[in-house]
This record gives structure tokens, sequence and C-alpha cells, in this order.
């Protein structure tokens, strides 16, 4: 067991969904951790969202996903200590745009950080684990480069086969259009778009589809990729948020709509990767182990 | 401004919220499509997720030899405790893993704890807490009130939040790891060797389930065997039992069997199973759910007919060969005619067989929904599962005012 003492509480670096995270330093290894503190006051005791963060935390040691190292009960609250990492995907972004210019990463990093994810996932999902919320703010990534899924406290394990989960998942940016269509059967693929969604905005340096409200997101989403038809998607018109008055746009040009909004020289693999991931049928997305075969990666399969 | 707008209104939005999620998830379609994604990333992961299980089963064992040494409890309590539980699952619409980690659990924290006999009862209440904050909604979790009144108010918040945190600690916040038996039987009901056209998915599934959820009441079994191990012989009597019923006759397991050559083990805990499983002492929590007006589930009926099959069958072979004096337990009261048997269970398997349904409850309207897609063909226990949400999704406001009381007079252990 942990002495609370053990650790000096350093600057506040940041607000997770349900508790805030402290910069710590461990006083007799002298390496820094971070530390997320949980009250317990409250009515409902331990909050279902930290001892699913635990539990799973627990389970999952991955090298693209930040470990928990331990659990400090004191008085009325927890605290999770868990490796330090120095930034996160979207501050690290943001201080590369200055004013409203927007800049891309360049594409050697964009396929390390998306290789990353993408294993950090695959794991994720072998281990019948949904995370539910991926976005820039929850990848972790410190100064060596090495980029971690964090903050679990949306997260779940899935049955097999799917339960209906709550509606509180992903925020919308990232948001599958399955899910904005009104499925709640959450189940991997919707962890898929978001690692899509998160591709498109390393490349170009900012959100692909920035919605404010579900049918905004809907509407950017078939904006970009095509309003699905039977034949893209069977069956979809008869979804109950199907909207046959939507005007019919046809898919646009993904990769010169990237092109546009980097300097670096897209090839197609890249591309036909983010439209595997990006699939408005859920059932024809990618699973993380088929994206993480694909040719685009391919120096990194080689080099294994 | 904005932040203070939602802090008012955001339980009522909340509320409007849920109710547009509940309409939009209602779409068959697009859960279909779903679950054909999931499955065949399920597909892809299932050998890995099988393994993955098994490691967490084996670091989350519990010590039979331990718990004799338990001072204050033994075996008797630990059958009325989990009976108790069983009971509070029930009337909480609680999902199936949550019933079996939560037994998990509370074996588990018997295996390195001392448990007074005085707070055995608040034990099984915090570990069904724990596990029902780790896999149900957020809004099917009970209130620490309700936990109270489950056990007329005879401990105090102060208690259960206590009783909480320190199960946490000693099993070192590892409580939910233990992989809860339905896990296992999902994945094999879906692997090959459980898939063939005279079995029905999503029965074989409930028959199994039940059999799972009888042997945790039996210390020995559960103490003594994996639950890898306990799902895979219940489902294998399920399926010969479900065989039995629909050719009226008894299908042996051993014979059957023996041409695959299986493990002696999987055949002899399969002999345990049968052997412990009584209609006459099922526990009263039993009743509860799967008896409709003290008719017992067809499944049920199955299972206990196929004993008495196999019993018989024993003392035949006892008899012709004059090794033991063993006196054949007939049980003609509860044996019916193989056909009403089969017609019977005919009718249960139009009807979602929902375990929880009161007579209050209108299961045939619902049963009656259009179009739900009937995938069980290649997804096992999908629509079972599905119709078993669904309705449990319309009562979760506050199942106090919706149930009435004779769920109390019917189970008979600390029941308020």
């Amino acid at each position: 067991m942990v002495a609370p003492s053990q650790f000096k509480q350093l600057e506040k670096v940041g607000n997770g969904t349900y508790a805030t995270v402290y910069k710590g330093l461990n006083k007799t290894t002298g390496v820094y951790v971070a530390l997320k503190e949980v009250k317990l006051d409250s009515e409902e005791g331990t909050p279902s969202t930290a001892i699913r963060e635990i539990s799973l935390m627990k389970e999952l040691k991955h090298d693209n996903i930040v470990r928990l190292f331990d659990v400090i009960h004191t008085e009325n609250k927890l605290t999770l200590v868990f490796e330090f990492m120095d930034n996160d995907l979207k501050k690290f972004m943001d201080n590369r745009n200055k004013g409203n210019s927007h800049k891309g990463l360049e594409m050697d990093l964009v396929k390390y950080f998306q290789w990353q994810l993408l294993q950090g996932v695959a794991f994720c999902h072998e281990n019948r684990i949904l995370h539910r919320d991926l976005k820039p703010q929850n990848l972790l990534i410190n100064n060596r480069g090495q980029l971690k899924l964090g903050d679990f406290g949306l997260a779940r394990a899935f049955g097999i086969p799917v339960n209906t989960f709550s509606s509180e998942v992903v925020t919308l940016w990232y948001r599958a259009p399955d899910v904005l269509m009104g499925s709640r059967n959450y189940c991997t693929s919707i962890d898929i778009w978001s690692c899509g969604c998160i591709l498109a905005e390393m490349i170009m340096g900012k959100p692909l589809f920035p919605g404010s409200n579900d049918e905004e997101q809907l509407k950017l989403i078939f904006d970009t990729m095509g309003t699905p038809v039977e034949q893209t998607w069977p069956q979809v018109t008869q979804l109950a948020k199907y909207n046959p008055l939507l005007p019919p746009h046809m898919p646009r040009d993904l990769k010169q709509l990237l092109q546009n909004n980097t300097e670096e020289v897209l090839d197609d693999n890249v591309v036909d990767l983010l439209h595997g991931l990006l699939q408005l049928n859920p059932d024809a997305r990618l699973s993380a182990k088929d994206a993480l075969n694909h040719p685009w990666f391919a120096e990194y399969n080689h080099a294994n | 401004m904005m932040s203070n707008l939602t802090m008012v209104d955001s339980n009522y939005m909340n509320c409007i919220r849920r109710s547009i999620w509940n309409e939009k998830a209602s779409n068959p379609n697009l859960i279909e499509m779903e679950l054909k994604s999931h499955k065949a990333t399920i597909n892809e992961n299932a050998s890995t997720i099988f393994s993955r299980l098994v490691e967490n089963e084996s670091s989350t064992t519990v010590s039979m030899k331990c718990f004799k040494s338990q001072p204050e409890i033994n075996f008797q309590m630990r059958s009325l405790i989990f009976d108790f539980i069983m009971c509070c699952h029930i009337r909480l619409k609680l999902s199936t893993p949550t019933l079996f980690l939560c037994f998990n659990i509370i074996d588990r924290y018997c295996s390195k704890i001392i448990v007074k006999s005085s707070t055995y009862q608040l034990l099984g209440l915090c570990s069904l807490w724990l596990a029902s904050k780790y896999t149900d909604k957020k809004q099917k979790i009970p209130s620490l009130p309700t936990l109270q009144s489950l056990c007329c108010n005879q401990y105090t918040k102060e208690q259960f939040k206590e009783m909480e945190l320190h199960i946490c600690q000693s099993l070192n916040w590892t409580m939910c790891h233990g992989p809860s038996l339905d896990s296992f039987l999902d994945i094999l009901v879906r692997g090959n060797t459980f898939q063939n056209n005279e079995t029905d998915c999503s029965a074989m599934k409930l028959g199994a389930l039940i059999l799972c959820q009888l042997c945790c009441f039996n210390p020995t079994l559960s103490f003594t065997n994996s639950s890898s191990s306990i799902a895979l012989a219940c489902l294998s009597i399920t399926k010969y039992a479900l065989l039995s019923s629909k050719f009226n006759t008894f299908v042996n397991f051993e014979t059957m069997m023996s041409n695959d050559k299986p493990d002696p083990k999987l055949i002899n805990l399969m002999k345990s199973i049968l052997e412990v499983i009584n209609v006459a002492d099922i526990p009263s929590s039993f009743k509860l759910r799967y008896y409709v007006n003290d008719v017992q589930h067809p499944i049920l009926k199955c299972l206990f007919s196929y004993k008495t099959y196999w019993k018989d069958h024993l003392s035949r072979i006892e008899y012709s060969t004059l090794m033991s004096p063993l006196v054949p337990d007939y049980n003609h009261k509860d044996r019916l005619s193989p056909k009403s048997l089969q017609m019977d269970s005919m009718r249960w398997m139009q009807i979602p067989p929902t375990p929880t349904t009161t007579p209050s409850t209108p299961t045939l309207a619902k049963s009656s929904r259009p179009s739900l897609p009937t995938s069980s063909s290649h997804h096992p226990s999908g629509s079972f599962r599905r119709h078993f949400k669904r309705d449990s999704s319309t009562m979760d406001i506050d199942f106090f005012e919706q149930e009435p009381i004779q769920h109390v007079k019917r189970g008979k252990v600390g029941e308020c």
C-alpha cells in the first residue's frame, strides 16, 4: 500500500470527466506522476466511473495505454496514481496553430501517432473493452513521441453480443453516424469512427466535423462523406432518423479536401485508410486490426 | 450564463434526451447492422478474448479452505445470502453479468477476510452495488436508500460506503475482474461445437444460465471448479437436455460425447452438476424468477426431466450389473409426458423468455412488437437479451412503485 504522503502535489493539469488531475512527484523515486482525485462524499459511494476506470485500467497493460500505478484512499477522496504524460494531442496541435491559421502535423508524425492510437484501440477491443470517448484531449503524448490512450471514465467492458449502453458517449465531433442516427448498441465500430476523425484532424490541424448539435453533426458528415443511399448503406432509408429530403450529396473528394488543408503531399494510401475508418455503414468500417494491416503502415509491419 | 441554464434544466433535459434516445434506439435495422459489425470484431478477437477471460479467471479464484475456516459464517448462511441477493437482483432488474460478478466478489472477499455473521448481508449488498456499478447502465444502479431498504435499514449509509471501499481495497481493486459465467456462455454458444440445426441458441443460453446459477448456490461446485469449466459443463447438459426433449427420449451425454473424446473431467463435472440439481431444494429466488403462477419455465422443466431420465438410466444400469444398491430416484410428479413438454417449450420459445415477468406485465403484447430481427441464427442469445433489455428499459423509474407487493411474499429470505 502506498502512503499518500509519498507524493507531492504540484500544479493542476486538468479536469477529467469526473475528477481533477494534478501533476505529482513521487518523493522516494523522484518520478513524476499524474494524480487524479475523485471525491467520495456523495450519496453514491464510490462513483461508478471510478470503479470502471480503475478496474479496466488495472487490466489493460499496454505501451499505448496510460498505466495506472496505484489507488490511494484518504479520508473522503480517492487518488488514482497514473503514469505522467507531458501533453495531450489537443494541446500539442493547438500549440502549432497561430491565430486562425491551422497547421497539421508532419506526415511521419501523423503516421506514428495513428499507428500507436490503433495499437491501443486494438488492444482494448481484444480485451473486450470499448473506450467510447476517443478524442485528441484523451490521447496523451510524452516528449519521446509516445501516444497513449487515457481517461477511461466512459469506457466499459462490452458484452458478447452487445448490450445497450448509455447515451453519454463520445464527444460530438468524434461521434459515429450510426450513433447520431439513434444507435445505442455501441460496439467496437464507434471507436473506429473516432480514430478516423482524429487521423483527419492530425493531417489538417483542425477538426474534420465540428458540429454543434446532432443534426448539424450529421449534416457535416453527409456533406463530406456523401448522403447515404441504399447502395452504399443497405436499409439506411429505413432508419429512424433518415430524412428522405436530405439534399443528396455526392461524396466529396477526401484527398482534395485534406490536401487543401495541409502543406504535406498526401499519398493515396492514407486517403484509402481514412475511407476505411470513416465508412458510414458501421458494418463496412475497418476493425482496428484491419487498419493496422493497411498498406499505409507497411513500414511498421515490415519492421516487425 | 450558458452554464447557469444547463444547471437548472439538466435533469429535465436528461429525461427528454433519454426518451429521444430510447425512441431512436428501437430501430431494428440499425441494431441488426451494428450487431453484424460487432460480430465480425468478436470473431476476429474471440480466441484472444477467451484466453484473457481464462487468465482473469485464474487471478480471481476463491478458496474453499479459507471459507471453511471462517469462524462465524458457513455454507448454509452462504446459500441464504445468495438467495437473498438473487431476489434483490431480480427486483432491481439488474443485468445477468451483475449477478455472477456479485457472487464472485462475495466469495473472493470471504476467501481473504474474516466476515462476521452480522455483516455477511452487508457484504452481499455492497458486492451487488459494486457489480452493478461496473456492468449496469447508470439509471439501473441501485441508490443507497434503495439498498438500505432492501435490508430493512439494518445498516447505515456510512457502513455501506465503508464496506464498499473495504472490498475494493482488500481485493486490490481487481474486484470486477472475475469473468462472469455468462461471458463464457456467450463465447461458447457462438462456437461451432454447439451450433447445429437441432438446437435453439437462445434456449441453450437460457438453460445453461439457469444451470450456472444453480451451480453458484452449491459451494462444492463453485469453490472447486473454474467458471469456464462450469459454463462448458452446463452448456453441454443443456444441449443434451434439449435434444432429449425434442426427440422424446433420453439422449445419453456419455455415449454421445465419447465419440469426441471429451475431457473425463468435463464428464465428471456434468455428472456432479446433474447429481446436485434437485427440484425439491431449488432456492426460493428461482421460483421468483423462473416460475410464473407456480408453473416452471419449460427450460427448467426440460432440465429437471433430463435429470430424471439420467437417474432412471443410471439405476437401470446399476440394477442390471448389480453393482450398487442405489435406490432409483423416481420423481413421477415432476415428470411430464415428453409430448406436452415439447408443446410447452414450443409455446415459450415464441414468447420472449423474459424471466422477470410478473403476471401484471403485458409480456405477450410486447412480444408481438413488429419485426424485431430474429437473428438467433447467427446471433445466439441476441433475441433473448434484446427482449429482456427492452422490457426492463420501460420500467426503470421506480421499481418499488411499479412492482406489486406480491414479490415480497414470494421471496423467503431477508425480504422486508
